[in-house]
This record gives C-alpha cells, structure tokens and sequence, in this order.
C-alpha cells in the first residue's frame, strides 16, 4: 500500500513538475513577446518632441470633452479641484461634477462657490437603459456656464458615473478617479489618437500611463515632468517599478493589437455612444472600468465593428501609491477580486475563438498569468518542497533554475525603466534611476513573494464570494488640488479605495 | 540530458542574463548622464540667448546678425539646439510680427541645411522633430525636400502619421502642391486631421479652395465650410457658397453651412426665404438640423422667425430647446415672449426652458 501511494506521489510531482515548467516556459514568451513589442514602439518614439502637442493645443479643433467627476463627502477638497479642471489646457469641455449622497455639505458648498441654479426643466438624457439612483436636482453654475453639478441619491462610484454619461451634453467622456493628479496636457495626449482616427476607424476609448506621485511636487492639482521625484520609501519605489512595467510593457503590446482589456478607472476617455450601447458601467462591481472594457470589446466583436481600443503610453495622470503593507495589501487582494469579477462575469469569451484575439490571447493572459499566476506560483514552492522529500530534486539544478528565473525578473523591470528613460525620461536624477534599478533587481526577493501571497487571498477571498462595502463609495481627493508643493511626500496617504 | 550538462547550460543562461542586466544599467546611466549634461549646457546656453544684451536680443530688435550669433566653432549642435529652443519660446510668448519675421528668416537660413538633413534620416522621430520644427519656423525653402520625402512615402498605414505631418507642413507652408494632396487626404486622413490641413490656408490657397470647392472631395468640402467658420472668413464668395450649401443633398454638408452661415450673422433675402420654409417643416427635419436653424435664426434676427423659434422652445431635443429660447433671447422684445411662454405656454418642457433662460439672463445683468 504504502508503496503505491510512493509511487503515486512520485507520478503525481512528476506530472506537476512538467505543467509548470510549461507554465513558466509559455509566461516568460508571453513577457519576452509582449517586451519585444513594446521596446519597438519605444523605440521609434524616443525623443520625440513636446511641441507635437502644441501645435494641437492652439488649435480649436479638439473634440469637447465631458468630464465626469464622481463625488463622495468632499467638502473639503470638492472646489480647489473643481477649480484647477476648469484651468486645464484644453479649449472645449464641461465638468459634470456627481454628488453620490453625500453626508456631507459638498452639494451647498458647489452651489455658493459656483453661483450654481437648478435646471428647472429636462437635462440632456444619453439614454442609458440601466436604472440609477434617482436624481434629486441638477444644477448649471452661472458663472461657468461649463459646470453642471448633478445631486442624486447614494449609490456608489458606477452609478455616479452612469449618472454623469447620461446628463453629459458632448460625445466624448473623461472619467476621473479619487486620488488623481493630472498632467498638465492629459487630456490632449490622450485625445490625440481619437483626432488622427482614420476613416471608418473609430477609437472608442483611450487611456494613458498612470505613474505615481509620492515625493514629487504637485502645484495646484498638476503635475509636470520637471517635478517629478522619485520617493525615498523602498514600498513606493517597487509600486514605480510595477507601475511602469505594467503601463510601458504591458499595455502597450496589447493596444497595438488592440486586445487592450483595461482602461485604467484614473482617467480614461470613452465614447458615450457606445458606452451608453453597452449600458454603461456595472454597478456593485470592484473592477468597473476592466469589467466595462471588456464588454466593448464584446460589443466590437458582435458589430464585426473595426472600433479600437488604444493605450497611449504618455504619463497623462499621477496617483498616490499606498506607503504602508497594510494598505497596499488591502489594495492588491481588492484589485485581485476585482480581475476574478471580471473574467468571471465574462467567462464564456476565454478560448473562445468567436471573440477573436481578446478571446485567444488576453483573456487567458489576464486569466492564467494575471489571476492564476500566484496560485500556480505558490504550487511551484510546494512542489519544490515535496520534491525536495520525495527526494526528486537536485538541490543545485533547483537553486540555480530560482536564479534564473530570478535574475530574468529583474531584467524585465529594469527593462522598464530603460524604457521610460527612452521616451519621457521623467526621472532626472542619476540617484533616482540607479535606486530604481537596484530596487528592481531586489524585487524577486522580497516585493515579490509578498504579491503572490496578498494575490493568492484576494482570489481565494474572491472566490469565497467575500462582500464588499459599495454603499460607501471610494473618498474621492479628486486631482488632488488641495495639496500644496512637497506635501504628498509626508503626508498621511489616504487609502485609494474604501475599508471593507 | 544529464543533471550536470542542464546545470551547465543553466549557468550559461545565468552568465547571459547577469551581462545582459549590467549592459542595460551600463548604458542606462552612459545616456542618462549624457543628457542631463547636454540639458544642463542647453539651459545655460538658452539663458544667455534670453539676456537683454545676446546676440539673439539685438538682432530681434534690430534685425542686424552680428558674427557672434551664427559664428561656428566649438558646441555647434549645442549652440543650434539652444537657438532652436530659444527661438520656439519667443515664438510660444507672443513674439511681435516683426519679431516673428526675423524668426523665420534667421531659421530659414540657419536651420534648413539640417532639417533637409534629417529629413532623410532613418529614424523616424528625427524625421518628426525636423517636421514639426519646419512648420514652427515656415521654411518654405524645403519644399522639395519635404514633397520628395512625400513621395518616397510607402504605401503602408505604418507611414499615416508621416504623411499627415508631410502634408499639415506643406499647407502651413502655403505650398499650392497640398491641393495635389488632397484627395488622398480624404481617404487616409480622420477629420480633424484635415481641418489642421486646410485651417493654415490663407490668401490664394484659401481663395482656391473656394473657387475649387465642386471639385474636391466631399469630406474635404465638408470640412472647408467649418474651416471658413473658424476662420471668421466673411466675403461675398463665402457668403455665395455657404447658402448654395444650405441646399446641398448631403445633410452633413448642410447643417455645417448653417452653422457656418450662423457664425456669418448674416445671409440674403432668398437664403432667409430657404430658412424659413425648412423652420416651417418642423419635425420632420432631424434635430442637428433644427438645432442649427434655431442658431441661424438667432444670428440674422429677423422677425419673421420669431414665431418658429418660440414654437422650437417646446420641441422634443432639449438641445433644440435651449438653444431656440437662446436665440429669441436676442431678439427685440424677446425676453418679454420668453417671459410669456414661462407663463402660459401649454408644453410643461417649453416653460422649464424659458424660465431656465430668463434666470441665466437675469444672472447675467446683475454680473455685468
């Protein structure tokens, strides 16, 4: 008995051993193709001049934007960053400011700063069909004749944004998440690809490169490349590194095959017209804009539609990373429920060649390396460890696989920062590049195995169907226009997302 | 393969990677500080061109180059970068026009050689930069290199970006050769992109593509009529096409010469006779349309379309609302008839708007 459950063992380990070699094997291709693509287009762009941008912005012939800026309790931040959006650099636009139940006076607060009056009749109606919370009043301030503040009842971040598609007045949307700090040409840069469409190309949503705040300079809810600093905190340094490896290289391959399966919810632009088509965003969900990219492509499958989804890789917006574990972790096991819900709802597309490359490609990556890859990751330790029993393993052929597979981690993160060298080089101190460069080498060592741990419980939380708190809607600090130079680098980072 | 050999080659891997890694952090940093060197010169170099007594300073004001602004020696690239730059931030703050006059010619003269260069480069960001700095300066002695380089162009979308920048330089360049260009622009280029061809067009460019207009292609003509919008342009030739568009067959067409004949402020007895007969068909015209006549009638003021704009307040497209009650908002007596349809109007979304547009103006009487 006792030699066939040995023998079986063996088999079993040895069986495991192969599936996940494969796995690394296929992964690592995934990273070498998807680094392949990106250092060309980097490559060709390298250096490209600002003034492109320019010679756009003098121009009248941006298309109007409506920008949808979801409110909850903020009273204190609601004007300065209203005010720092109506400065922006863009020629036609209205803010449609939602104000999700809140607790607090952020409505009466908009209402006197803004000289804002009631719009007695019918508002513009996009014609969403999924139901949203009632709308108490809406309100057009008549002293910016751009601002419209729409008051309704509470019912999360979603439906605020549904809310704001549907009284938004241009074709054209911006949602705007907590937290974010914009770049002073955002919105041209990530406009510029849905202005160069060709004929019967439409772009239906775009979104930039998300970077991360802490430590620079933010001057009046903006933040340009001169002040871009790099934080001292190891936690914030790693998040850079992550950030930038998941913007340049990730995306940036998907885009060009337009199998882009996420709009980040920080700042992207959509189409209202298909939104609206799709139903808009789902409510009760975590990962609301990956779960409504998704359901575009859908939409541009069934039309047989030559609609694109297009990452640019321009930095267009700046947020505050978490600075404690605590946080981070919070964060992380959040963001990894939200990808369950995501690919879960939309189970039915993975392998399924009706959806063609979304179908074939980025929905297995995003389901076997991007949810499963802790999972299969952590299998790989035990498999280690059992093998190490079972005494099927060469200790000195095992260590030195780990350094390898160490060792091409690191390389592809400091890819990463090659590559924001080539193209923005934001980062302009010699110190700041080199601590990024050690700290991507160290990753596998610590950051990593942290990740895979916090990823592994946010997939099993997620699949135990654990609830969150969605009455309650992220504390939007929107643009961060309150904050003074110097002060995110000390000051307590609010959490991005809402205790559970 | 035996445990050895798979460590060997594993080793082999490892070695690679570790010299891999240090060529990346190596050239990294090689280019890193390269750069900030090279800023670091540039910045000092375009702060003495900003001094009030450089080179730069005199020969803007006078128009004199003295031997110290163009004399070669050591730093040439640097020196022509930082006068690059320097000469984009003059133009960028508002440069007088004989200040940008003497921009373009000291550019034209002193940048071209190196523009026609790279040009031809290889790499294309190069060939963008030299682009976008053409259009900057107007050198419109590279024109041949700039229509051969057109020419060479591939087939392929891969080119797109290119071609368009090829072709919005050449436009800006009052290069009559764009008209050459414009039927593939129809094809190839997005609207706005061909707005940003036609927008630079001034004098005899401008002046053709109105003589030409039956000839061009319909989404260029299209966009000629929001061109003529934005550029304020009012003749009588304008005036002339924008109402014979109003009664194209291509409802697009249309609705962009109302809007641009809104802008004009003003249209002939039989063009208004035209408006008013379209008013009188209500809803069977789709709304942008409407919107737009309800603009139109707001612009010329006659009082024959009063009675149409008050009966628009109640249409089923708020935005045709609004902007009717807007426009009778201009007329003589028409708040008064605004104030009337507040009251007694029997449509519920006529009277909402009507008191929406008497409180915005009575805001704005009080902030003015």
């Amino acid at each position: 008995m006792n030699e066939t459950w040995f023998e079986f063992m063996m088999q079993a380990h040895r069986i495991f051993g192969y599936a996940i070699m494969v796995y690394v094997g296929l992964s690592a291709g995934v990273y070498i193709f998807m680094y392949a693509a990106a250092a060309r287009s980097l490559w060709r762009d390298r250096d490209l001049s600002p003034i492109q941008y320019s010679t756009v912005l003098e121009t009248e012939l941006v298309p109007p934007l409506s920008i949808v800026v979801p409110a909850y309790n903020e009273e204190v931040n609601i004007v300065g960053s209203v005010r720092s959006l109506l400065g922006i650099n863009y020629k036609q636009f209205e803010i449609v400011v939602v104000n999700d139940g809140s607790k607090d006076r952020t409505a009466d607060i908009m209402i006197e700063e803004f000289d804002m009056s009631e719009v007695k009749g019918r508002v513009p109606f996009a014609g969403l069909k999924r139901e949203t919370k009632p709308i108490r009043a809406v309100y057009r301030s008549l002293r910016h004749p751009n601002l419209v503040l729409v008051d309704k009842e509470n019912g999360g971040k979603a439906d605020a944004l549904n809310v704001g598609i549907n009284v938004s007045r241009y074709p054209y949307f911006v949602s705007l998440d907590g937290d974010t700090v914009l770049d002073a040409n955002a919105f041209i840069k990530v406009v510029k690809p849905i202005m160069d469409a060709r004929p019967g190309e439409e772009i239906i949503a775009t979104g930039g490169s998300v970077g991360i705040a802490n430590g620079s300079m933010v001057d009046s809810g903006y933040l340009s490349s001169d002040n871009v600093r790099l934080s001292d905190k190891p936690l914030v340094i790693m998040q850079v590194i992550e950030y930038l490896r998941g913007f340049l290289m990730g995306r940036i391959g998907l885009s060009r095959y337009n199998m882009l399966l996420l709009i980040s919810g920080a700042f992207g632009v959509f189409n209202k017209k298909w939104v609206v088509d799709v139903g808009g965003y789902e409510t009760g969900t975590i990962g609301e804009d990956m779960e409504l990219t998704v359901r575009l492509h859908q939409e541009i499958r069934r039309r047989k539609s030559k609609a694109r989804i297009v990452y640019v890789p321009e930095p267009v917006c700046w947020t505050e990373a978490p600075e404690s574990f605590t946080i981070l972790r919070r964060q992380r096991t959040r963001w990894q429920r939200g990808l369950f819900e995501s690919i879960w709802k939309h189970k039915n597309m993975v392998l399924n060649p009706r959806y063609g490359r979304v179908g074939m490609v980025s929905m297995p990556m995003f389901l076997f390396i991007e949810l499963l890859g802790p999972l299969v990751e952590i299998f790989g330790y035990i498999t280690v460890v059992f093998g190490f029993f079972l005494d099927r393993i060469n200790i000195q052929v095992s260590l030195s696989l780990a350094l390898m597979m160490l060792l091409f981690g690191s390389l592809v993160s400091a890819g990463a920062v090659l590559f924001e060298e080539w193209r923005f080089h934001n980062y302009n101190r010699i110190r700041d590049v080199l601590k990024m460069f050690a700290y991507a080498l160290s990753e596998s060592f610590w950051y990593r195995p942290v990740q895979t741990l916090w990823r592994t419980q946010g997939l099993i939380q997620a699949i135990r169907g654990k609830k969150h708190g969605w009455g309650e809607m992220t504390r939007v600090n929107v643009l961060g226009a309150n904050k003074k130079p110097g002060t995110i680098a000390g000051a307590n980072p609010a959490p991005p997302e809402k205790k559970e | 393969m035996t445990d050895s050999q798979f460590l060997l080659v594993v080793w082999i891997g490892i070695a690679v990677l570790v010299l891999v890694i240090l060529l990346v952090l190596f050239y990294l940093v090689e280019r890193k500080i390269r750069r900030m060197r090279h800023r670091r010169q540039v910045r000092a170099a375009i702060a003495v061109f900003a001094s009030p007594t450089s080179p730069l300073e005199d020969y803007l004001r006078s128009g004199d180059r003295t031997r110290r602004l163009t004399a070669p020696g050591g730093g040439e690239g640097l020196r022509r970068e930082a006068l690059e730059e320097a000469l984009l931030d003059r133009l960028s703050v508002g440069a007088s026009e004989t200040e940008r006059q003497r921009i373009y010619e000291f550019a034209a003269g002193y940048f071209s050689e190196e523009y026609a260069y790279l040009l031809g480069r290889r790499r294309w960001s190069d060939r963008m930069n030299a682009l976008l700095h053409i259009e900057k300066f107007r050198i419109r002695g590279l024109k041949e290199p700039l229509l051969l380089r057109l020419d060479k162009l591939g087939e392929g979308g891969k080119t797109d970006d290119e071609r368009f920048l090829l072709v919005r330089t050449l436009s800006a360049l009052q290069i009559g050769e764009t008209f050459d260009y414009l039927d593939m622009a129809a094809e190839r280029f997005s609207e706005l992109q061909l707005l940003q061809v036609l927008r630079p067009m001034k004098g005899e460019m401008a002046e053709r593509l109105i003589r030409d207009f039956e000839r061009l292609p319909l989404r260029v003509r299209r966009c000629v009529l929001d061109t003529l919008r934005l550029g304020n342009v009012r003749t009588t030739e304008v005036l002339e096409l924008l109402e014979r568009c109003m009664k194209s067959e291509d409802t697009e067409t249309r609705i962009r010469a109302l809007k641009a004949l809104a802008n004009f402020g003003y249209m002939s007895e039989e063009a208004a006779d035209r408006l008013d007969a379209r008013m009188a068909e209500g809803d069977s015209v789709i709304w942008p349309e409407r919107l737009m006549h309800a603009r139109l009638a707001g612009a010329v003021r006659e009082e024959r379309f009063a009675a149409h704009l008050e009966a628009m307040m109640a249409d089923p497209s708020y935005e045709v609302r609004r902007e009717a009650a807007n426009s009778l908002s201009n007329y003589r007596g028409g708040i008064d008839r605004i104030r009337q349809v507040a009251d007694h109007h029997q449509d519920r979304f006529a009277r909402d708007m009507a008191v929406e547009i008497l409180e915005r103006r009575a805001y704005e009487r009080n902030v003015v």
